[in-house]
C-alpha cells in the first residue's frame, strides 16, 4: 500500500511538471497558433540564471528563485518581440521553424558561454528532504509540486476569467480579428501570453532543478516533447486539456514502471504511446479538445 | 617556465627524440570528430588530444596534424565528418565513443587503409565485429566490471540490484550483468534488475520507490550511465533515506559528479566506480594534466589523459614501425607493445582480440574528492574467456 501511494504521488508530481509546461505551450498556441518548441529552453534559461547568480556569491534560495522567474519572463518577452512577432503573420510552419531555431540558438548560447558539461546548482536541494505524515514519508518537493501547480492553475483561471486581458486572451483563442476590432492591442495580448508561458515554465524549471541539482545545455529538450504529447493528449489549445493531459501522461509513465515486468520494460515507451494513441483514436481532438469539422471557423 | 614544466618537457623530449637527429619531422595526420557538445561531451578526449599534439610538436621529432571537429555526440554527423577527414588522408580517425558511429567509421577507414581509434570506447562489440583496424586506449567493459565487483565485495556488499538499459548497447546493459557475474562468483548475490529508459532522466523517483520496496533492500546497486543522470540518481536515493552503496562504470568519472550528487555526505564511502586513470601526485597523468592546465586546457578527469594516450600511442607506434604508414603503425600497435602512455605505466594489445591491457583503477570518494581505492589488472574476466 505504501508503495502504491508513493508511486501515485510520484505520478502526480511528474504529471504536475508536465502540466505546467503543457499549459505554457497551450496558452501561446491558443492565442497565436504557434507551437513554441523553444519553450523547453526556458528551463535552461532559469537554470543558467540561477547558476550565474550562485557563481556571483548569492546563496539565498529565495533570491535565486526570484531571479530565475524574472529572467525567464523577460527572456520570453524579448523572444516574442525579436523572434516571433516578425513571423506572426507568416504560415504556421514558419513559426514552427522559428521556434526550433530559437531553441537551438539558446542551447548553443548555454554551450558556448558556460560549458557543454553539466553544472551543479545545489541551492534548492533542501527541497528534497522528507517529512512524515501518518506514518508515510513525503518530500517537500513533491508536495510543493502538487501545491504550487494547483495554485498556479487556479491563478491562471482567475486571470483568464477575471481580468480584461484574460478575457481578451480567451476571445483571441476563438477569433483574434474580432478581439482587435473590440479595441484590444494584439501585441499586448500576445506578449501577455508569452509572459504567462515564461512564468509557468520558470515554475516547472525550479522543480526540475531542485530535483536534478544540475543543469546542462540540452535539459529542456525532453520535457518540452513530453509537454507537447500532453497537449495533444488533452486537446491542443485547450488549457484544461493541457493540465489533464500532463497529469495523465505522468500517471501512465509511472503506472507502466509499476506494472510492466522488467523483462518487458523495453516496451515501456512504446506502451505509453500505444495508450496515448488509443485515447486519440476515440477522442481525435484530445480528451478536452472541441470536436470541429473541416471548414468550421474555429478549426 | 617553472621547474615541474621543465621536468615534464624533459620527459617528453626523452621519450620522443630519436638517438640521432632527424632531418625533418614526419607528419602524423589525425582526424577527430569528437563529442565536444551533446550527451558524451563530459567525456570528450578532444582537449587531451590537442594538448598532447602540442607537446609532441614542440618536441619536434614528429609533427602531429590534428583536426578536431564537434560531432555534437551524433553518430551520423560523426560519420560524415570522419568521411571528410579520411578524404583529407588522415592516418587515424575517431568518432563518437559508442559503437553506433565507430563501427561504420571503422569500415570506412578500412577502405582508406586508416586506423579507427577511440580514446574511451569500452564496448566488447568493437572486438566482435571483425574490424581489424580498431584501437582504443580504454580497457573493455568486462575488465571495468570485474574490478568494480571485487571492490563491491571487499566493501561488504552481499546483495546488489542492477540498473540496466538499452541506451548505449552493452555499456548500459551487459556491463552491469558482467559486474553481477563476477560479484556472484565472489560470493555475493544479484537480487534483481531495474530497467530504466535511457539517458536524460530528470526524475528517478519511481525507480527509487521500486528499489525501496524490494525485499530484501539491496546493499548496493550497479549502474553504467552518464552524469548528471547518475548524480541525480544518487541525490534522490539519499533524499529517500537510502544509504545504499552505488557502484558504477567510467561514466561516473566526471569532476561534477559529487556536487551533482549533493555533496560529500552523499558520496563519501558509498559511491565507487571504475575509471581509466588516476592522477597520482607526481605521476604521468597528474603531470600531463598540470602541464595542460597551465596551457589553458579544460581538464575533464581521466578522459583528458586518454586523449593524450592516443597521440602518445600513435607516436610510439610510428617509432616502433619506423614508418607513419597506418598499416605498419597498426601492426606495431598489435604486436610490438608494451607502449608507454599517460593513464597507466604501459599498454599492450598483444592478445587475440587486440583489446588494450592495462591497470584498472577503481575510485571512491573522500571529502567529496575522488580517491584511489584499488588499481589492478583483473584476471578472472567475463566474456573474453568465451
Amino acid at each position: 500500500m505504501d508503495y502504491l501511494l508513493e508511486q501515485a504521488l510520484n505520478g502526480f508530481s511528474i504529471g504536475a511538471q508536465y502540466s505546467l509546461l503543457a499549459l505554457g505551450l497551450a496558452i501561446v498556441f491558443s492565442v497565436m497558433g504557434l507551437v513554441n518548441f523553444a519553450h523547453g529552453e526556458f528551463i535552461g534559461v532559469a537554470g543558467y540564471a540561477m547558476f550565474a547568480m550562485a557563481a556571483m556569491g548569492i546563496a539565498n534560495p529565495w533570491l535565486l528563485v526570484l531571479f530565475a522567474v524574472v529572467t525567464v519572463v523577460v527572456v520570453a518577452l524579448v523572444l516574442e518581440r525579436i523572434a516571433f512577432r516578425p513571423v506572426r503573420d507568416a504560415p504556421p510552419t514558419t513559426g514552427l521553424l522559428t521556434a526550433f531555431g530559437v531553441g537551438i540558438v539558446l542551447q548553443n548560447l548555454f554551450l558556448l558561454m558556460v560549458s557543454p558539461r553539466p553544472k551543479a546548482v545545489p541551492a534548492l536541494s533542501v527541497l528534497n528532504s522528507t517529512f512524515e505524515v501518518g506514518g508515510y514519508n513525503f518530500t517537500i518537493l513533491q508536495c510543493l509540486e502538487v501545491g504550487v501547480t494547483s495554485v498556479a492553475i487556479a491563478a491562471l483561471v482567475w486571470f483568464l476569467k477575471g481580468t480584461r486581458v484574460g478575457l481578451a486572451m480567451r476571445a483571441a483563442a476563438l477569433d483574434f480579428t474580432t478581439v482587435r476590432l473590440m479595441g484590444m492591442r494584439a501585441n499586448r495580448v500576445i506578449a501577455t501570453a508569452f509572459a504567462i508561458s515564461g512564468l509557468l515554465a520558470s515554475i516547472a524549471a525550479i522543480f526540475f532543478i531542485a530535483r536534478r541539482g544540475a543543469i546542462d545545455p540540452f535539459m529542456g529538450l525532453l520535457p518540452v516533447l513530453k509537454a507537447f504529447v500532453a497537449c495533444v493528449l488533452g486537446g491542443f489549445g485547450s488549457l484544461p486539456g493541457a493540465v489533464v493531459g500532463g497529469l495523465l501522461l505522468g500517471f501512465i509513465e509511472v503506472l507502466l514502471i509499476v506494472l510492466l515486468p522488467d523483462k518487458l520494460a523495453g516496451l515501456r515507451d512504446a506502451s505509453v504511446f500505444l495508450i496515448v494513441g488509443a485515447i486519440l483514436v476515440f477522442r481525435p481532438q484530445g480528451i478536452l479538445g472541441r470536436s470541429v469539422e473541416l471548414g468550421d471557423k474555429t478549426a | 617556465m617553472r621547474n615541474d614544466s621543465k621536468i615534464w618537457f624533459g620527459l617528453c623530449l626523452g621519450t620522443l627524440l630519436p638517438a640521432a637527429p632527424a632531418l625533418a619531422a614526419e607528419t602524423i595526420k589525425i582526424g577527430a570528430p569528437e563529442s565536444i557538445s551533446g550527451d558524451w561531451a563530459p567525456y570528450t578526449a578532444a582537449h587531451g588530444l590537442r594538448c598532447m599534439a602540442e607537446l609532441v610538436n614542440e618536441a619536434g621529432e614528429y609533427k602531429i596534424e590534428l583536426e578536431v571537429k564537434d560531432s555534437k555526440s551524433e553518430p551520423q554527423l560523426a560519420i560524415a565528418l570522419a568521411q571528410q577527414m579520411l578524404d583529407d588522408k588522415v592516418v587515424a580517425v575517431s568518432g563518437t565513443p559508442a559503437s553506433d558511429s565507430l563501427i561504420p567509421i571503422g569500415q570506412l577507414a578500412a577502405d582508406y587503409g586508416a586506423i579507427i581509434f577511440s580514446a574511451m570506447n569500452t564496448q566488447v562489440e568493437m572486438f566482435a565485429t571483425g574490424l581489424d583496424n580498431f584501437v582504443t586506449t580504454a580497457v573493455p567493459d568486462p575488465f571495468n566490471a570485474a574490478a568494480t565487483a571485487k571492490v563491491a565485495y571487499d566493501k561488504g556488499a552481499r546483495t546488489v540490484v542492477l540498473f540496466v538499459s538499452d541506451a548505449a548497447g552493452t555499456w548500459t546493459r551487459a556491463l552491469p550483468g558482467w559486474f553481477g557475474e563476477v560479484f556472484e562468483k565472489l560470493g555475493g548475490k544479484v537480487t534483481g534488475t531495474i530497467e530504466y529508459p535511457g539517458f536524460g532522466i530528470t526524475d528517478w523517483s519511481p525507480f527509487v520507490s521500486k528499489l525501496k520496496a524490494m525485499d530484501p533492500v539491496p546493499d548496493a546497486i550497479h549502474i553504467s550511465s552518464v552524469n548528471p543522470d547518475v548524480g541525480v540518481l544518487i541525490r534522490q536515493l539519499r533524499a529517500a533515506g537510502m544509504n545504499t552503496m552505488v557502484f558504477g562504470s567510467d561514466g561516473f568519472d566526471d569532476v561534477t559528479l559529487a556536487s551533482v550528487a549533493g555533496g560529500a555526505a552523499n558520496v563519501d564511502g558509498t559511491v565507487f566506480f571504475a575509471a581509466h586513470g588516476f592522477p597520482t601526485p607526481g605521476g604521468s597523468l597528474a603531470n600531463f594534466q598540470a602541464e595542460c592546465a597551465k596551457r589553458g586546457y579544460e581538464i575533464n578527469g581521466a578522459f583528458f589523459g586518454l586523449g593524450g594516450d592516443v597521440v602518445k600511442l600513435l607516436v610510439g607506434a610510428a617509432k616502433a614501425a619506423g614508418s607513419t604508414d597506418p598499416k605498419a603503425m597498426l601492426e606495431a600497435i598489435y604486436t610490438k607493445g608494451p607502449f608507454e602512455i599517460i593513464t597507466a605505466p604501459t599498454i599492450s594489445f598483444d592478445n587475440p582480440w587486440h583489446y588494450p591491457i592495462k591497470e584498472v583503477p577503481v575510485m571512491g570518494f573522500q571529502d567529496g574528492k575522488p580517491v584511489l581505492v584499488s588499481s589492478t589488472r583483473p584476471t578472472d574476466v567475463p566474456h573474453f574467456k568465451k
